[in-house]
């Protein structure tokens, strides 16, 4: 079996001209929890939903759980669980009709999960789906998607509407289930605190590119901010130095965005005269905001880099 | 091929529309050996030549056998027919378009063959429920008030005229399947059912609407081999089928 749950290469997808996903080469280890991040409208979901064969790619394939996604969607879909953003349901049923119908599709089905999850989230059983806030209507998605147990859990921005208590609750479900039953998570959200705690590998993708793909900690550990205020301006060499992502001025004070080679720019900030110097803290969403504004680092042809 | 949650589901989904559809032909269904005596005395009384010819009346007239058929399958069963066949087939695709929940459904282990195939069964059932339920019912109402029905030519006719409003319901559904909007389809289905009827309107070519066919005219009148027009419906049947499941299956959601 393939250590990868999700292998992509050069997917792309295009809507009248437009591409919504452009050469996204995609690696997702198996048993990761693997956040997608972009903004609003950068084809995470367009990428999701072609990952569980749902919408085919104009061009580029991909296996998923060992399945080409071109034409084994239906395999695929039997071992993935699947809450799209949003989700929407048939208005007329009731919760426990809308379980009843979705336990129809699968083999397996873990009533015990429901059951306990549904008490967790204090769902009505005999409400109608129209009736439930978009927050209750994702507890129901997250419901669907993890009772048939499966190997592979593709959530796409699952906690929109919920409350930080149900948040935190969902991260915690979501962990516990995927634990329990060794399944690989890949999800596309905003929550960026949470995806920091819950996550260890992270892909950042922008206008349908892939920007970078690593494991959390590289990404964490590896992206740091430089603040320094010298007492005269540095030579141009200095900023170029090995590493520096990117340059900002706030104020007296730069700020160096450092990509690699931390150490090596250090030294060479301490080297020239300065009032002050210090590494910023740089957690996952200053890091997602530096992404979204630059540019990208991420070259195709080695898509763990 | 046919998924049964979700043909449960079609079912439920669709139920209004089959009390509804189905209450309205029962409600003929019953009314029409009722209206058998007074139509025939009216016909005798009153001078309706004006807008029938005298060979109608008398073929209306002559037996309650061409009275159920005329009345029945000739008309109110094709146009409450093919109004129900439309109605129940403007929903079956662009329903879950329309609602958002096609992504739901479509992220399921199934098909986009299955789910079409699936969906047109279950349209297929209720329409059935609503022709065939409604002639049978009109059948015992006869039997009850003594009439003497053909039981086997009428129930054949009845089964050519439910073969071609199947027809009617699967092209209406292959616009569901192209359409987002279920009104938007039914009304470009009926359109299209418009213009196709329009042969039917000139004596030369009248046997060339496929309602001409629906009504059973050529095996009513001249005993054309039921096999023919069957035939005729399932190789038309099949077709719209196929362009239907092409058409969802390259729908983007």
């Amino acid at each position: 079996m393939s250590q990868l749950a999700v292998e992509t290469w050069m997917l792309s997808k295009e809507y009248r001209g437009h591409a919504a996903v452009s050469g996204v080469s995609l690696r997702v280890p198996r048993g990761s929890v693997f956040a997608l991040l972009g903004p609003n409208g950068s084809g995470k979901s367009t990428l999701l939903k072609m990952i569980i064969g749902v919408t085919p790619p104009s061009a580029g394939g991909g296996l998923c759980l060992g399945y080409d996604l071109l034409v084994k969607g239906l395999q695929i879909r039997e071992r993935t669980g699947y809450l799209g953003e949003e989700p929407r349901y048939y208005g007329y049923m009731t919760v426990r009709q809308i379980l009843s119908f979705s336990k129809g599709f699968y083999p397996q089905w873990d009533d015990a999960l429901v059951e306990r999850a549904v008490a967790q989230f204090e769902l009505p059983l005999k409400a109608k789906v129209h009736e439930l806030s978009q927050g209750m209507k994702n507890q129901l998605g997250l419901i669907t998607a993890l009772a048939p147990r499966p190997e592979l859990l593709v959530l796409d921005e699952p906690t929109t509407g919920f409350d930080p208590v149900k948040r935190r609750f969902f991260f915690t479900l979501l962990i516990e289930e995927a634990v329990s039953c060794s399944a690989t998570v890949l999800i596309a959200s905003h929550q960026l605190d949470e995806v920091e705690r819950v996550a260890d590998q992270v892909a950042l993708i922008k206008q349908g590119r892939l920007l970078k793909t690593c494991s959390m900690d590289a990404l964490l550990s590896g992206e740091k901010e430089i603040r320094v205020v010298f007492q005269k301006e540095p030579p141009p060499a200095l900023l170029q130095t090995r590493g520096i992502g990117r340059v900002r001025r706030e104020g007296q004070a730069y700020l160096i965005s450092v990509t690699e080679n931390l150490e090596g720019i250090w030294e060479a900030c301490a080297a020239w005269p300065h009032y002050a110097l210090e590494t910023v803290g740089t957690g996952l969403e200053e890091i997602f905001l530096r992404y979204m504004e630059g540019g990208s680092d991420h070259d195709p042809s080695d898509p763990l880099k | 091929m046919i998924h049964l949650t979700l043909l449960n589901k079609e079912i439920l989904e669709n139920r209004v529309k089959l009390y509804l559809s189905f209450a309205l032909l029962a409600l003929l269904a019953v009314a029409l050996p009722f209206l058998f005596e007074p139509t025939r005395d009216f016909f005798k009384n009153v001078d309706l030549s004006y807008y029938l010819d005298q060979q109608q009346l008398n073929f209306i007239g002559a037996s309650y056998n061409n009275y159920a058929w005329s009345q029945w399958t000739g008309k109110n069963l094709t146009q409450m027919g093919v109004l129900a066949a439309i109605v129940f087939g403007m929903g079956a695709l662009s329903g879950e378009s329309s609602f958002g929940t096609a992504l739901f459904l479509l992220s399921k282990p199934i098909t986009r063959r299955e789910i079409y195939t699936t969906k047109m069964a279950a349209g297929l059932l209720l329409l059935a429920c609503t022709v065939i339920g409604s002639t049978l019912l009109l059948m015992l109402v006869s039997l009850w008030k003594g009439y003497p029905l053909d039981g086997g030519a009428f129930l054949t006719a009845n089964l050519i005229a439910y073969a071609g409003l199947s027809v009617i319901y699967l092209g209406t559904a292959l616009f569901s399947a192209l359409i987002a909007e279920p009104v938007k389809a039914g009304v470009a289905a009926a359109l299209f059912w418009l213009l196709v009827s329009v042969p039917g309107y000139f004596p030369g070519s009248a046997q060339y609407s496929i309602f001409y066919q629906i009504k059973a005219i050529p095996y009513w009148f001249f005993g054309q081999n039921p096999i023919v027009p069957l035939g005729f419906f399932l190789v038309l049947a099949g077709a719209f089928y196929e362009t239907g499941v092409w058409l969802w299956s390259r729908r983007e959601f």
